[in-house]
């Protein structure tokens, strides 16, 4: 719930980072995340004095914003590589990133929809029927689009990650 | 959990760690706030007058906020841009801005200027030809000038976004081969003060130049002739060859392409029509998603799927790079003088001027002037 008399300057200090970080955390591109931020945060501010629960308004129009068809035909698919990269401090490290960098070129290939359902399952850790709710679909579709988006990322990158035979 | 489970949770909390700090985010949002506001504002009366004109635009006008960097001014004095307007606008209301001169086609130019708050917009178009008289609202005609006046309902006053203001115009011939039209788009909330204003505005004007918005200059290739070219923060609907939405834009048309009247819906901020375009030339950020894609949307399937292992665009050839995108083609290349900034020039695949000895030489040619902002 909003405090009563948060102004909307105090609730970007104090909720503004961590939006970004779960903002990069789904898109993966610095451009888009600040982009998408920065309009949810625009419409929040058009409705503030009716907006009950910021964060959440802001993170639900954050999502509906990267779904939207017209920021698909406009910026793009392609976030495969992540913008920032450590060094790699060994040689172990340096496959990890390697193996990051592959899993995100391959997320990458995803229609946004899948991509969005991963995210907010295995970064959220919300269940079928939130993420539904966050969306604007059911959980069984929900659902779907997880299940197909894990099987298209298996298929791509062998059996790697399905070393002990279970499915998510 | 699996190693895909696990891997995915990895590559999420990573990226988490690497976000944006967003210590300029509270300012970047009211800078947004305010661009949204004035184009809502404008949108508002544009829709009112689609709805009470014939016609409309449809999906073709699409608000996107953009980036806003200003790039140092780089010597053009070799190349060319549009001319000047060839009239001076004495006067215009209080507490508006600077006027910018857009160039709108052949023989057709709009100064235009904004109020913030309350949102309003006011523009002096020029042009060649008689533009056509609105189809509805209150229209009277004194002497040889046409007057019109539309002022809609209310809207709803809990949501400021979905008042709309009244639209004023004057449109009469000035000169033979000249005509003004004066456009006011929520510029007086009654037709005595709006019309006071139109005259006011016109009987102003003067012979004399007033130069056009200084934000690309480029050789013309042979065959080919100035277009379009708007202020950085305005829009125009996708041309002819696919060009997206851009910060910085310039459109080229056949040379001999003739002059016509500003249409009905080319109004102030909103540019809702242009030209039938050849080239568009796009000013973007070298590291921006416009010139990473390129390979995304050149491998793009039917489906909308991109192949997997298509790598985006991270450096661009000193020397350019051509790529086909279905029946277009798109020619990337560094801006001379700028570490920032590249430029994209699209055009029809089967276009003579798709070579690439040409494109090179235009994309070259290529200066930004002190108002060129840097797209996506």
């Amino acid at each position: 719930m909003k405090p009563d008399g948060e102004s909307f300057d105090s609730y970007v200090a104090a909720d503004g980072a961590a939006l970004l970080r779960f903002t990069y955390a789904l898109t993966g591109d610095h451009h888009l995340a600040e982009d998408l931020v920065q309009e949810a945060l625009v419409t929040v501010h058009r409705r503030w004095s009716r907006v009950d629960r910021p964060g959440a308004y802001v993170r639900k129009a954050v999502l509906r914003q990267y779904l939207s068809w017209r920021r698909r035909r406009s910026s793009g698919e392609v976030p495969a590589a992540d913008d920032v990269r450590f060094e790699p401090v060994s040689s172990d490290h340096a496959d990890a990133l390697a193996d990051q960098d592959a899993l995100a070129a391959l997320l990458a290939t995803l229609p946004r929809q899948q991509r969005a359902v991963l995210f907010l399952r295995f970064y959220q850790d919300l269940d079928d029927a939130a993420i539904g709710e966050l969306l604007g679909c059911s959980a069984v579709t929900v659902r779907g689009y997880a299940s197909r988006g894990l099987a298209r990322l298996r298929e791509s990158t062998g059996s790697s990650y399905v070393r002990n035979g279970r499915t998510s | 959990m699996n190693d895909l489970d696990t891997a995915l949770r990895s590559l999420y909390t990573g990226r988490a760690d690497r976000a944006p700090s967003g210590h300029d985010l509270l300012d970047a949002v009211h800078d947004r706030a305010r661009r949204d506001r004035r184009r809502r504002m404008i949108a508002a009366v544009l829709s009112v007058v689609l709805l009470a004109g014939a016609g409309g635009l449809g999906t073709a006008l699409l608000l996107r906020p953009e980036e806003n960097r200003t790039l140092r001014f780089a010597d053009g004095t070799a190349v060319t841009r549009p001319g000047p307007a060839p009239i001076r606008v004495g006067w215009m209301p209080d507490g508006y801005g600077e006027q910018e001169v857009q160039y709108l086609g052949p023989d057709a130019w709009a100064i235009e200027v904004f109020r913030e708050d309350p949102a309003a917009a006011l523009a002096v178009q020029v042009m060649s030809h008689r533009p056509d008289d609105r189809t509805d609202g209150l229209l009277t005609r004194v002497g040889g000038s046409t007057y019109y006046w539309f002022q809609p309902g209310s809207g709803d006053t809990t949501d400021p976004s979905k008042s709309s203001g009244p639209f004023a115009e004057l449109t009469y011939q000035r000169r033979p081969g000249q005509w003004i039209r004066i456009v006011g788009m929520s510029t007086a909330d009654t037709w005595k003060r709006a019309r006071a204003d139109l005259d006011r505005v016109a009987a102003s004007i003067t012979d004399g130049t007033t130069p056009v918005v200084d934000t690309i200059r480029l050789a013309l290739p042979a065959g080919t002739a100035w277009g379009r070219l708007l202020a950085a923060d305005h829009h125009s609907p996708t041309g002819t060859v696919g060009l997206p939405e851009a910060s910085t834009e310039a459109l080229l048309v056949g040379a001999g392409t003739p002059s016509a009247a500003v249409g009905p819906y080319d109004l102030p901020y909103l540019h809702g029509a242009e030209p039938t375009t050849r080239l568009g030339v796009q000013i973007v950020d070298r590291g921006g998603a416009a010139v990473r894609n390129l390979p995304s949307e050149a491998a793009r399937k039917p489906d909308g799927t991109v192949p997997p292992g298509t790598l985006p665009l991270t450096e661009i050839p000193p020397e350019g790079l051509l790529v086909t995108i279905r029946t277009t083609v798109a020619f990337v290349h560094p801006v001379e003088g700028d570490d920032r900034a590249a430029v994209i020039v699209r055009l029809r695949a089967d276009d003579p001027l798709a070579d690439l000895g040409t494109l090179r030489a235009l994309a070259e040619s290529v200066r930004l002037g002190p108002d060129a902002r840097l797209g996506p």
